[in-house]
């Protein structure tokens, strides 16, 4: 059979930065129908490899191009994007980026007006394509009030709409809450199962798309580190840890165990591949159960919400009936699906958000009577993009800018900021520019900026989203030594592994109510309430409750607990 | 700030939403044309009784179309006040307030600019209710109006509601960093401000990066030209709507070179 | 401050005083004839130059990064200058015109495309606001000025940066220009259509125009110095983004 893609020998390097390559030397094929998921640093040119397959690059781009990449014999050089479109549909990371429409069907017509294709034709393909993603029903709705998969979903029919034979989906599901995520990857491999439309998809979750991959590629600095199908890829786990990719959780367990030793054969990729392994591992031996230890209640919480109900004027109750006590030294997630009421209750606690009914008290304070910037001083809230945030010229100006609000003294904020630089390793970096820096950087000074004003609650929104495993590492330690140091922390996050690896204390809210709360043990047990949630939950947990009928008794919810207790067994 | 309404489409069906878009567009300017012929009220009205006539046909409430308009309402109120005030020794005292005498030139003067300022608008926002934005931009295309330009229309609306949730977000961030917009000296405000506007834009150009990017990739280019879904016919009655106009447009035109519909009053001419 | 910007206006009714509102008005009509034919050349891509012939075409293509940017500058620009009606600076005359704050500047770090932005802005803010009016004309027209007076004066990526203290100067100076050469052409506009009478025209609207506009873009090589290099590296400054030939 004929590929679909050959890549021969290409390399790139954007205009301007002629001299350094983004893609070194890559040489691959993708054969029709093919489902290949893609893996890489930020960084390791994994866009710049999408926009390749449909002509961005050279065609737009610009920048210095050797090699050649033929699509279905056709070379890229020689074909316009127009031309490209027909035969390659691109999907973005950013749903809403993509938007160019009014209204759904608008959107989807787009591109096929610019093809000049005939009125009957377009509207039959959009019929199609809105029908094969299943948003029929939306058409004359805005985009605007689609949810994040959903919005998703209206890219995928737009590019879909052009019949292509190979789809290139670029990071899709990053910015999506769960049940978005499960909700794109199912349409995609609905698209290639079903309709034989071959897959290209950079995904960082490994565990989430290998399910439906033929074959991974990771990518390094540029270059092609492997290709391979997930099992082979996955068995050199050495290589794919130090190209910043993130195991599957049973995948790393299982080389954890290689490594001492106690692990042989392949290592596996998914929670059924592992089980009869792990299972026969601890069958028949008696396992210990350590209890945590529970710090008893203070007496005076440091925050405590009342009965809080907050609605928008339109009516729309967002909070129903809230009482929370957070007490000093909690690490606190909250957790649920898409409007639940996450935000808006962390909003409350700062005072961005008055309640309606009841009362929030911060050590003491109503929040109803102070103003922002006065409870600014108690409780930082680090929003979840740093972009939101950072408009100074240089890390320090940005640093300073919280105290100069709360109008310190000169010497004050000189050592204030000299304390922020220390703390996030900048002390060099104090006259540099922020907006540049990457993305851990520019978390690091967003949360830094904020606690420079000294709080003792920090409230941070979704702290690791978007960022690759490494990144994401880098900023939790971060955080983490912060709640060492005595901080209270609370994140918003939908990242179950994350609550589960640093949280004290969970709460899964669903439609503006808390409906589970306590601690991170005895939360990733009720896998039913958790569902009516929409929380998944953590691999880890899977694995210990399909381990539970090999006579696993406790709830495991860590990698490195799980990795303590097969070393227990022997 | 409240939020920017980027549409002001009613959605109903009526006699005017089924007119062709072009019509309706050419109507705006048939309004302004006709309102900038004549300067006397009297014959001002005619015109100003065709936007009664054409929310009428759209099915819509006078409510809702006056809500729509009340900041040109206001402006527009506001230059009559003024003009009264500044002719009060001109025309013929009609009654004082406050020892200042209101002058019948200084009314009809005023009501006169007034109709000026308010008429377009309405125009605008009684076609702006009764036609899709897709519409208005596929009839912009039509009337040849140039195709970069239609496209931008429709970009920019789209593009307006993303900013201004970005701009909401924003605001909480720096907010929460203790930042009171409305205290300091005037330079500190203003640099305050810088808070929110560097962060917008930088987004904006993110935005917008990716955007070009996603319209690229589908096939869009600024010079090729494109079919649009909605077809544009023009109907036996959008044909005898323009017709209409035209007459009415060249008969006017031809009244005010005979002198008629100019406001004389007093010592004064036309055009003052 | 609020005490400084009063007798500012006052200043420049005087000045409008002194040189009579007819004076005023000829002079308006002098500036006004060559903006609006300069303004008509660039819609054909025939750019007024400083020896004969005067006008030569310019190869412009526009590109999907220029569309997208004149629609970003409107969006941008209808936003802040919502935001801003709502800062009270003096009651009455003068609010905080956030706007400027970006149409400045853009016209130096984006080029025709924010010239157009900024104009396309003016008309679908008076559209949206419900302030559509014979008046807006002139308004669409100076607020091209705005950001084309940047546009000419302004070319290497290092000047609509900011980073020299020289490019600031010639900021400062640029704007001053359009202060008065915008205000001129409004009132005059605002006179030739009678929509107030001239002695509020030239007290009152004039001195307004000027006095908010400068405050308004007081700042603006401080967003330059951040946006410029930003521009660059998105790809999409007037360097980058290569709609211009020449």
């Amino acid at each position: 059979m004929d590929p679909i893609v050959d890549i021969q020998g290409l390399s790139y390097a954007y205009r301007g930065f002629e001299n350094k390559w983004v893609l070194r030397d890559i040489t691959f094929q993708i054969q029709p129908g093919e489902f290949i998921a893609v893996a890489g640093r930020t960084g390791s040119g994994k866009s710049t490899l999408c926009y390749t397959l449909n002509g961005l690059v050279p065609h737009s781009f610009g920048g210095k191009m050797e090699g050649f990449v033929l699509i279905y014999g056709l070379n890229t050089r020689d074909a316009a994007p127009a031309v490209l479109a027909s035969k390659v549909g691109i999907v973005l990371q950013s749903a809403e980026s993509q938007l160019v429409g009014l209204t759904v069907r608008e959107d989807v017509e787009f591109g096929l007006e610019n093809i000049m294709l005939p009125r009957e034709e377009i509207r039959e393909r959009v019929d199609w394509a809105l029908d094969v993603v299943k948003l029929s029903h939306l058409q004359n709705s805005s985009p605007w009030n689609l949810s994040g998969g959903q919005k998703q979903r209206l890219a995928i029919a737009s590019a879909l709409a052009f019949r292509p034979q190979l789809l290139v989906l670029d990071n899709p599901t990053a910015e999506l809450d769960p049940i978005g995520k499960q909700d794109v990857l199912e349409t995609i491999s609905f698209l290639n199962r079903e309709h034989g439309i071959t897959i290209f998809i950079v995904d960082q979750e490994l565990h989430e798309v290998l399910p439906y991959a033929h074959r991974l590629l990771i990518l390094d600095d540029g270059k092609v580190l492997v290709i391979d199908t997930p099992e082979i890829v996955l068995d050199q786990a050495e290589l794919v840890r130090g190209s910043g990719v993130k195991l599957p959780d049973v995948t790393e367990i299982s080389y954890q165990l290689r490594k001492r030793k106690l692990w042989i054969g392949t290592l596996p990729i998914s929670i059924a591949q592992a089980t009869e392994k792990f299972g026969a591992m601890i069958q028949g031996v008696s396992l210990q159960v350590m209890p945590r230890v529970e710090t008893p209640a203070p007496e005076k919480h440091l925050i405590e919400i009342k009965n809080v109900s907050f609605g928008y004027p339109n009516g729309r109750m967002v909070l129903q009936g809230i009482d929370l006590n957070i007490d000093s030294g909690d690490f606190l997630a909250i957790m649920g699906q898409n409007g639940a009421g996450k935000t808006t209750l962390a909003k409350h606690l700062n005072g961005l958000l008055k309640p309606n009914k009841g009362q929030v008290l911060v050590e003491g304070l109503d929040t109803q009577k102070e103003s922002v910037a006065h409870l600014a001083t108690r409780v930082g809230y680090v929003f979840q993009n740093p972009d939101h945030q950072i408009f100074s010229k240089t890390v320090g100006d940005e640093l300073s800018f919280g105290p100069k609000n709360l109008g310190w003294s000169a010497d004050r904020i000189e050592q204030a900021v000299q304390r922020a630089l220390h703390d996030i390793e900048m002390e060099d970096r104090r006259e540099a520019e922020p907006y540049f820096m990457g993305l851990a950087e520019r978390k690091l000074i967003a949360i830094a900026s904020v606690l420079i004003m000294e709080p003792h609650v920090l409230v941070l929104d979704e702290p690791a989203t978007g960022a690759d495993y490494n990144v994401a590492l880098r900023i939790m330690r971060y955080i983490s030594s912060l709640h060492d140091r005595g901080l209270t922390v609370i994140i918003i996050t939908h990242d179950v592994s994350l609550a589960a690896n640093y949280a004290s204390r969970v709460i899964a809210m669903r439609d503006g109510a808390i409906k589970i709360a306590g601690s991170p043990e005895s939360i990733f047990q009720q896998k039913e309430l958790l569902n009516e949630c929409n929380i998944s939950l953590p691999e880890v947990a899977e694995l210990s409750n399909t381990l539970a009928s090999y006579n696993l008794k406790q709830q495991v919810i860590r990698v490195q607990d799980m990795v303590s207790l097969f070393e227990g067994v022997q | 700030m409240s939020s920017i309404r980027t549409s002001f489409y009613e959605g109903n069906e009526s006699f005017l939403s089924r007119i062709d878009p072009r019509i309706k567009l050419l109507y705006i300017l048939w309004v302004f044309a006709m309102i900038m012929v004549f300067t006397d009220p009297v014959f001002q009205s005619f015109t100003m009784a065709s936007l009664l006539l054409a929310s009428i046909a759209g099915g819509l409430s006078l409510g809702k179309v006056v809500n729509a308009g009340k900041l040109g309402i206001y402006v527009g109120l506001t230059s009559w006040v003024i003009w009264t005030i500044f002719l009060r020794n001109e025309g013929v005292p009609l009654f004082h307030v406050f020892g200042w005498s209101v002058t019948d030139y200084g009314v009809l003067k005023g009501l006169s600019v007034a109709l000026r300022i308010t008429s377009v608008l309405f125009a605008f926002l009684i076609v702006a209710m009764t036609t899709p934005t897709r519409d208005i931009i596929t009839g912009l295309y039509g009337l040849r109006v140039s195709m970069v330009f239609s496209m931008v229309i429709g970009i920019i609306l789209r593009l307006i509601p993303q900013f201004q949730s970005e701009h909401s977000t924003i605001m909480e961030a720096q907010r929460s960093r203790a930042t009171e917009f409305d205290k300091g000296g005037l330079i500190t405000r203003f640099r305050k401000h810088t808070a929110y506007i560097i962060p917008l834009t930088l987004r904006a150009l993110k935005i917008v990066s990716d955007l070009s990017i996603a319209m690229e990739s589908r096939a869009y280019d600024p010079y090729t030209p494109r079919t649009f879904v909605r077809e544009l016919k023009m109907k036996r009655s959008d044909k005898v709507i323009l017709i209409s106009m035209a007459v009415f447009l060249v008969f006017s035109i031809l009244l005010r070179i005979f002198g008629f519909g100019v406001l004389q009053l007093g010592l004064l001419g036309s055009g003052q | 401050m609020q005490a400084f910007l009063t007798s500012l206006l006052g200043f420049f009714s005087k000045l409008a005083s002194l040189v009579t509102f007819n004076g005023m008005f000829v002079l308006g009509i002098i500036l006004s004839i060559p903006m609006s034919i300069i303004f008509i050349g660039e819609i054909f891509n025939y750019q007024f130059v400083l020896h004969a012939p005067f006008f030569v075409k310019v190869e412009r293509r526009w590109n999907v990064k220029a569309v997208a940017v004149v629609a970003m500058t409107a969006a941008l620009s209808v936003i802040l200058q919502a935001v801003g009606a709502v800062i009270v600076l003096v009651p009455g005359t003068i609010t905080f015109r956030a706007d400027a704050l970006i149409r400045f500047p853009f016209g130096a770090i984006f080029g025709m495309p924010a010239v157009w932005g900024v104009m396309i802005s003016n008309i679908i803010g008076d559209a949206l606001a419900g302030t559509l009016g014979p008046g807006s004309i002139a308004g669409f027209i100076i607020s091209w000025w705005m950001a084309y007076l940047f546009y000419r004066f302004y070319k290497s990526s290092e000047e609509y940066s900011m980073l020299k203290a020289n490019a600031w100067g010639k900021y400062y100076l640029t704007t001053i220009l359009w202060c008065f050469l915008g205000a001129f052409y409004l009132c005059t506009n605002f006179q030739l259509l009678n929509l107030l009478p001239t002695e509020v025209v030239w007290t009152a609207v004039f001195p307004a125009v000027i006095v908010t506009t400068f405050i308004g873009g007081l700042l603006g090589p401080i967003v330059a110095r951040v946006i410029g290099p930003a521009a660059k590296r998105y790809g999409l400054s007037r360097d980058e983004m290569q709609y211009e030939k020449g």
